[in-house]
């Protein structure tokens, strides 16, 4: 049996996995990326080998994807999100879809045919990042961690809007609110609202949806939610925060053809 | 008239990032100075923010000849006996410690301002930034919780800076992604967080000419002086702070109350120099 | 990528270009005409005009990045950072008193005796131009076009014939010198010759491997947009066809290993084209060609019908077109240059510009069968271009040719 590793180096969270051949997660680790992305891919590397009950002389070959993915000097080979989200979504759900991404500073709309392939894919506008930091901030604001914000959503009672595009300013209207003595749970849902439309945005979403990221993994009410306001069943993967990590890793098994300069570090 | 000698009135500048409040005597000496973080409900910070500046000046609430507000939630504060806008609060307060005319900058958590303040202390002009490039102090927050500092770490890592680093993105958000990318390409944090003041100063710049005498008050500039630095070094004139700058606004609103209640400290005080 | 040895002879027409503005300029030996870059040049070259081009100094200007210093300036005066920035880095950069011209022997931009512009590309040219003519206090005169046109028809070209008829009495009055027509038609075969020599150029771009990118264009093209109806223009663009051809017939390539093809819609991001140059060749992609520098080919002048013939070229021209005639536009150089997939820029300040707003990529995609991507950028502002956002989006539209390619090969096979 082989092992291997793909490691995501997002802008806010570096998540690493160990599979194996038949593709099972043995382990995964997801530590801050910080100030320094090297050393944040070594921390999460390490700590999944351990989950994993593997030595690093047992992994065959280590992929990165992620913001950071050329940072990741030990890598072997790298992959963008883009692909990776979409081979780990893939690997679960067969037939054609549309991944759904939604990460720490964007968002990704990747349409998949029925044979795994990409055919497109989108990225959040420039001004208009409908994205887990916009969470983040309005947690602050409510003066709550982030993962509360589902249990506040979930008891909302009242149907707030947030009208505005950007999230600076969605954040100030959320004050506004907060100002005018709106109950936190309607506000945390006015936030989940608010990102759901922006991404509802991005692109049609015809047929099955498979959600990917960490909002995904914190915050299933936004995924009910999200599913309503789509008009379509919402697949949440297995760990679907590790999703690019398990591309990258599956990227990594099946030895798939880097693009650009990475392909010199491919072993063969 | 009331006698003058013994009034005092407070102001709270109710913001998106902080709450102030100061007492001043009814010759404008600040006898207390609270500021909080605004988190939840405005009206619970109003209550804590004013508690607090009582308590600094060992005075009790019946003691107030008044209470005035100003700021994004001043509506909020519910015991508040006025209300004033900000640009007029900031002028009049940044006004009572420089008297004399100023092209006045105020950085806050949100949308800053210029505001040409006139020889008696008025708002004769206001400017805000536009709608892209807002964000400002919350947008050094978020920097700072990139580079694992505190807020107030951001400061001293920018002090240590030596060629600010690119972060020219007029969007908060995106700023934010380009300081992760220059982490990435190996900008030492100090540059990074020197960066990002310059890109603050970049933003007041766009609003329009800054004629000297040029003053800062608000959060930014009592937190962040690299802020204007940069400023200082993209207009090529000297920059100061107002003093006390994160108080500006809730003094303005205290100096708005004596100036309802007929005692207007500083006239009053110069009255008596006569 | 493998550098042009014509990059040489190019230097030296667009600085022989610079120094007679120069010249120009300080001895008065010639009247000056600001133009837009579409034209009508060849009138005022008839006439005996120096003519400056702004968008060609604007360009300069966000391909040394300095115009990041520049355009603040100006939107502190009240110019929105929403409207062309081409506008704002030039305006700015003569606030400050500074200009890329100084290596040429400029102390300045070269002072205007008139302004013509020629709005079937944007109005903003026409109030860039009102901006120096105020300052200045010089005629600003041109071309109101009709946009957005389906079918170019006989009244319109007949209305904006007329429109340059009538530039010509305030023309003369500037120049101090009545309109020549045998010279006129002159400089109208001339300017035909580079429109022809240039599309030959970036015809040669049909060959595997391309011979030049886009990013070659976009140098390149300087003498088109400058120098059109000159000798000097046609000489450099003889060299350049020549080594191009040679290219071809001993199959250099521009990009060495060239596996896939694009074509590129919009504004070049000028600040970041090294950049993305750079970006591409690691991807072992050519971006074989684009509409961009195909503005500057003007099939419809003729000199037997000078001025005529010179409304029609402004007017055929794709960016006064409807989404129709673009789209077929695009079809037909997907099919001439065969490439694999279209890169649209969404060109922030710049929307007539910017194919990407009424859904053509889509459209394309669809009609096509071949990926289209959508770049968010700015021809000058480079505060509207993420280098990370790009990178991920250009080297995932790689990847994805990549792997349907693979594919492609195993249904031919199966």
């Amino acid at each position: 049996m082989n092992y291997w590793t793909g490691i995501d180096c997002g802008s806010w969270a570096t998540k690493a996995v160990i599979i194996d051949d038949d593709a099972q997660l043995l382990g995964s680790a997801v530590v801050r990326s910080g100030a320094d992305l090297s050393g944040a891919s070594a921390r999460a590397f390490a700590s999944a080998l351990t989950v994993a009950t593997r030595a690093r002389s047992e992994i065959s070959a280590v992929w990165a994807t992620g913001f950071g993915r050329g940072s990741v000097g030990f890598a072997d080979g790298s992959r963008t999100e883009l692909d990776c989200h979409g081979r780990g979504a893939a690997h679960y759900v067969s037939g054609a879809l549309v991944v759904l991404d939604i990460g720490g500073q964007d968002a990704k709309v990747i349409r998949l045919d029925d044979g795994g392939r990409r055919l497109a894919h989108r990225m959040n506008r420039k001004c208009a990042a409908g994205t887990g930091s916009f969470l983040d901030e309005i947690a602050l604001r409510l003066g709550v961690e982030p993962q509360a914000l589902d249990g506040l959503a979930r008891a909302a009672t009242e149907e707030l809007e947030l009208s505005s595009f950007c999230t600076v300013f969605a954040g100030t209207e959320l004050l506004t609110l907060i100002r005018a003595g709106k109950r936190p749970s309607d506000l945390a849902s006015a936030a989940y609202r608010s990102l759901i439309n922006r991404v509802a945005s991005m692109d049609v979403f015809p047929g099955r949806v498979v959600a990917t990221g960490g909002v995904i993994a914190y915050h299933p009410t936004l995924v009910r939610m999200l599913s309503e306001k789509l008009g379509s069943e919402i697949v949440v993967p297995p760990h679907p925060q590790e999703m690019g990590a398990f591309g990258a890793a599956l990227a990594a098994r099946d030895g798939a053809a880097a693009v650009g300069p990475e392909a010199t570090h491919v072993r063969t | 008239m009331t006698d003058g000698t013994r009034v005092i009135a407070a102001g709270v500048d109710a913001g998106t990032e902080c709450l102030k409040a100061v007492i001043v005597s009814a010759d404008g000496q600040v006898l207390g100075r609270a500021v909080v973080a605004s988190r939840g409900h405005f009206e619970a910070c109003a209550h804590e923010v004013l508690a607090a500046a009582l308590d600094d000046a060992q005075r009790d609430a019946g003691s107030l000849a008044g209470i005035g507000a100003t700021g994004f939630a001043m509506n909020c504060v519910t015991k508040a006996t006025l209300t004033s806008t900000d640009a007029a609060c900031h002028a009049l307060g940044a006004f009572h410690h420089l008297r004399h005319a100023m092209t006045l900058v105020e950085i806050g958590g949100r949308d800053p301002h210029v505001i040409t303040v006139d020889d008696a202390g008025r708002r004769a002009d206001a400017r805000s930034v536009r709608k892209c490039a807002a964000g400002v102090g919350s947008f050094l927050m978020f920097t700072a919780r990139h580079l694992d500092v505190s807020a107030t770490g951001l400061q001293d890592l920018a002090a240590a800076g030596e060629r600010p680093a690119r972060v020219s993105s007029y969007c908060s958000v995106f700023s934010t992604t380009e300081v992760l990318e220059r982490l990435r390409e190996g900008a030492r944090r100090e540059e990074i967080a020197l960066g990002a003041m310059y890109s603050i100063a970049e933003r007041i710049v766009e609003m329009g000419p800054l004629d000297a005498p040029l003053h800062v008050c608000g959060g930014v500039a009592e937190f962040f002086p690299g802020v204007l630095t940069a400023l200082s070094t993209l207009t090529g004139q000297p920059v100061r702070a107002v003093p006390e700058p994160i108080l500006t606004g809730a003094l303005g609103a205290a100096l708005k109350v004596l100036e309802a209640v007929g005692v207007a400290g500083e006239a009053q005080s110069v009255e008596a120099v006569r | 990528m493998t550098a042009l040895t014509s990059t040489a002879a190019l230097r030296e027409t667009m600085g022989g270009h610079f120094h007679a503005l120069g010249d120009a300029a300080v001895h008065k030996s010639a009247p000056i005409a600001w133009c837009t870059s579409v034209g009508p040049t060849e009138l005022l070259r008839a006439l005996g005009f120096e003519v400056f081009f702004p968008e060609n100094h604007a360009a300069m200007l966000g391909a040394a990045r300095t115009s990041q210093r520049y355009m603040p300036v100006v939107h502190a005066q009240g110019y929105s950072p929403d409207i062309c920035s081409y506008l704002t880095s030039d305006i700015g950069a003569y606030l400050t008193g500074e200009t890329p011209l100084e290596a040429y022997g400029l102390s300045g931009v070269p002072q205007a005796d008139v302004l013509v512009f020629n709005t079937n590309q944007c109005r903003d040219v026409r109030d860039w131009f009102e901006w120096y003519g105020r300052r200045w206090n010089v005629p600003v005169i041109g071309v109101r076009s009709p946009r957005a046109l389906e079918h170019v028809t006989t009244d319109d070209v007949d209305g904006v014939t007329k429109q340059i008829e009538g530039l010509i009495p305030v023309l003369e009055a500037v120049a101090g010198a009545r309109l020549d027509h045998r010279r006129l038609s002159d400089v109208v075969r001339a300017s035909r010759e580079c429109s022809d020599l240039w599309e030959a150029c970036l015809r040669t771009a049909a060959h595997r491997p391309a011979p030049l990118t886009f990013f070659d264009g976009t140098v390149h093209m300087g003498p088109a947009v400058v120098l059109r109806g000159t000798e000097s223009a046609n000489a450099y663009y003889r060299i350049l066809r020549a080594e191009l051809e040679a290219r071809v017939g001993a199959g250099t390539a521009a990009i060495p290993g060239e596996a896939y093809r694009l074509y590129w819609d919009g504004m070049p991001i000028w600040g970041r084209l090294r950049a993305l140059s750079t970006l591409f060749e690691e991807f072992r992609t050519a971006v074989a060609a684009s509409t961009y520098c195909n503005s500057w080919i003007f099939p419809a002048l003729d000199p037997a019908e000078p001025l005529r013939s010179m409304a029609r070229a402004a007017l055929e021209l794709f960016i006064v077109r409807s989404e129709q005639p673009k789209e077929r536009y695009i079809e037909e150089m997907v099919a001439r240059y065969d490439v694999d997939g279209i890169v649209f820029h969404d060109c922030r300040t710049c929307p007539n510009n910017s194919n990407t707003r009424y859904g053509m990529p889509r459209r394309l995609a669809d009609r096509l069968g071949i990926p289209t991507l959508v770049l968010d950028g700015d021809v000058n502002d480079l505060r509207c271009f993420s280098d990370e956002q790009a990178r991920t989006n250009i080297e995932g539209f790689v990847e994805q040719l990549a792997d349907a390619r693979p594919a492609a090969t195993r249904r031919v096979t199966a």
